[in-house]
């Protein structure tokens, strides 16, 4: 007997081939004619032909050719890895301490107050949360003046406007995203698995190692997936805080669209779908290789 | 008890301590920066002035842009929800061979970035007329706000089970009335949640936004956007720091609700 013979279908086999497409058929029907037609636009364009003024229905491919051979491409492309890379590698160091120290509060009313600080920023639009970062990081901003009161500095700091800033004010919007998945698996371990290291005489060091830290991989491998798409696909920081310095292809991509140069905008479009897609594809992969390996040991 | 109070976890908290300030400093700069009187914001202040939130009241791209966001997040929330709970029901009481391959199809406007979708919907638009409209706006949202609506209620729907609902048919409900008299009371908390969480998405939506609205029919976000591209003077931080209040107001009411008396014996019940 398989594991769901118990259960027995809810309805009649006929009644579920009537109601079903009702069920399903209005998201899905949605679905199709606007993202996928939409998206079905977008890949035509990627093949005509652009004529520095308009867009010619003449399938020439030369975006592509144009995408492919020009330096300047790579170059963006590598920018958009070392921002998501970077931005991914300081929100787990930061992230990854920020969820196991809530795990270790004892007061409810101080898991609020920790719960309020770290994803409370999540209610406010990322364009305040880029505008807050360049009050503080500007020429004439908060971090420039304390420096110069300090005589740390003699002349004002750049911040903003390039690599670092961005950098700043990425790690701040998706540091909730990358906590969240980290605690929720930190909470959901059994507790008694750290008392029995404890009670085998496994130091606190040797516990958080041999049990929280494997324990916790499933998390830190969704938070590190979710923080890396989530910067690969990120605009409103890049755009605000790069100051025209961070080129990155969701930059490119409005900028094109707005130059209605479409067919090199759905080239980059498909870029990037292409990049963040293998991505998860791969980590997929790679995370379900290193599960098996894990079973294997044991 | 007295385990954590050692120095490993003493630093961890101070660590939580500085993160913390960090995850707040911005919202907190940009509501002193809203009293700012200098134009470029500089630091430290010189005095203090309301002058930014008059300001606030006379762009009109503001005030248009804010009655613009509210009716598009509120369509955008009854389109996903209506949608996506329809969906959800589907998924979560029926077995059929290609229900994972639905539901991950159904996932699929989060999984494209948002920025190509933007750029997608903009050919689309300007072909059948929907550039710069609000129905577009609505329709472009609600996509976003469906797969939250779905996830969030299918998972509901299986929490509940399928007991009460056989209860009522066993009684004689048909399933039109099965559905809105037992199903709909009994996942509303599930139902709230996706609602806000399409709302939001739509509230605070920015990439898609960006291609589909015209100059003259902004949301409230590039409305923002443009002016802060454009200005850049303290206007743009009085209207953040308006909306960090309703924020604050926000999370204030979510606390004094989980520390009620009421929700604590709700919880208990369970």
């Amino acid at each position: 007997m398989n594991a769901r013979g118990g259960l027995r279908p809810p309805r009649a086999p006929r009644a579920q081939a009537l109601v079903l497409p009702g069920l399903l058929g209005p998201a899905v029907v949605f679905i199709v004619g606007v993202l996928l037609t939409a998206l079905g636009i977008l890949l035509v364009n990627s093949a005509y032909h652009f004529t520095g003024t308009q867009v010619q229905p003449r399938v020439t491919f030369e975006a592509y050719r144009h995408f492919f051979t020009d330096p300047f491409y790579a170059s963006v492309l590598w920018q958009e890895v070392r921002l998501a890379v970077v931005t991914t590698g300081i929100c787990l160091l930061v992230g990854y301490p920020v969820a196991y120290a809530i795990t270790k509060i004892r007061r409810p009313n101080w898991v609020i107050a920790a719960y309020i600080l770290i994803f409370s920023p999540l209610l406010t639009s990322s364009i305040v949360r880029a505008y807050g970062w360049l009050v503080i990081l500007a020429r004439g901003g908060l971090v420039n003046w304390a420096l110069a009161e300090a005589h740390l500095v003699g002349s004002p700091v750049r911040l903003v406007f390039n690599f670092t800033g961005v950098t700043i004010a990425l790690v701040h919007v998706l540091l909730p995203f990358t906590v969240f998945p980290i605690l929720s698996v930190l909470l959901r371990t059994d507790p008694t698995l750290r008392e029995a290291a404890a009670d085998l005489g496994a130091t606190r060091l040797q516990t958080f190692l041999r049990v929280t830290w494997p324990l916790s991989f499933p998390g830190l491998y969704a938070a590190a997936q979710l923080t890396f798409v989530l910067a690969m696909n990120a605009y409103v920081t890049p755009q605000l805080l790069g100051g025209g310095r961070v080129q990155v292809l969701p930059l490119l991509i409005f900028e094109n669209i707005s130059d209605l140069n479409w067919p090199l905008a759905a080239v980059e479009a498909i870029a990037l779908i292409a990049l963040v897609w293998t991505t998860m594809f791969v980590s997929n992969l790679l995370f379900r290789r290193r599960l098996a390996a894990i079973g294997d040991r044991e | 008890m007295s385990g954590s109070r050692d120095p490993i976890t003493i630093a961890l908290w101070a660590f939580l301590g500085l993160v913390g300030l960090y995850m707040l400093a911005p919202l907190i700069f940009v509501t002193i920066d809203s009293f700012n009187p200098s134009t470029y914001g500089t630091f430290p202040l010189a005095g203090v002035t309301l002058h930014w939130y008059q300001n606030v009241l006379q762009v009109p791209e503001f005030r248009s842009g804010l009655v613009n966001s509210l009716i598009v997040a509120s369509g955008a929330t009854v389109v996903a929800v209506a949608l996506g709970t329809l969906a959800a029901y589907g998924l979560a009481r029926y077995r059929f061979r290609q229900r994972e391959l639905v539901r991950s199809f159904l996932l699929l406007p989060i999984i494209v970035p948002a920025i190509v979708f933007g750029a997608a919907l903009f050919l689309l638009y300007i072909r059948v007329g929907l550039y710069g409209t609000r129905t577009g706006l609505v329709l472009g949202h609600a996509l976003l706000g469906l797969p939250f609506v779905m996830s969030i209620t299918t998972a509901s729907l299986q929490t509940l089970g399928r007991e009460y609902e056989e209860a009522a048919m066993d009684l004689g409900a048909n399933p039109l009335v099965t559905f809105f008299k037992v199903t709909i009371p009994s996942i509303r908390p599930g139902l709230v949640v996706s609602a806000l969480f399409a709302f939001v998405t739509s509230w605070d939506q920015v990439e898609v936004s960006l291609f589909i609205t015209r100059p003259r029919n902004n949301t409230l976000p590039i409305a923002m956007f443009n002016y802060e591209q454009n200005y850049q003077d303290p206007t743009l931080a009085a209207i953040s720091a308006i909306l960090i209040g309703f924020a604050v107001v926000l999370v204030l009411v979510a606390v004094s609700i989980l520390k009620s008396q009421e929700y604590r014996k709700l919880v208990e019940r369970e």
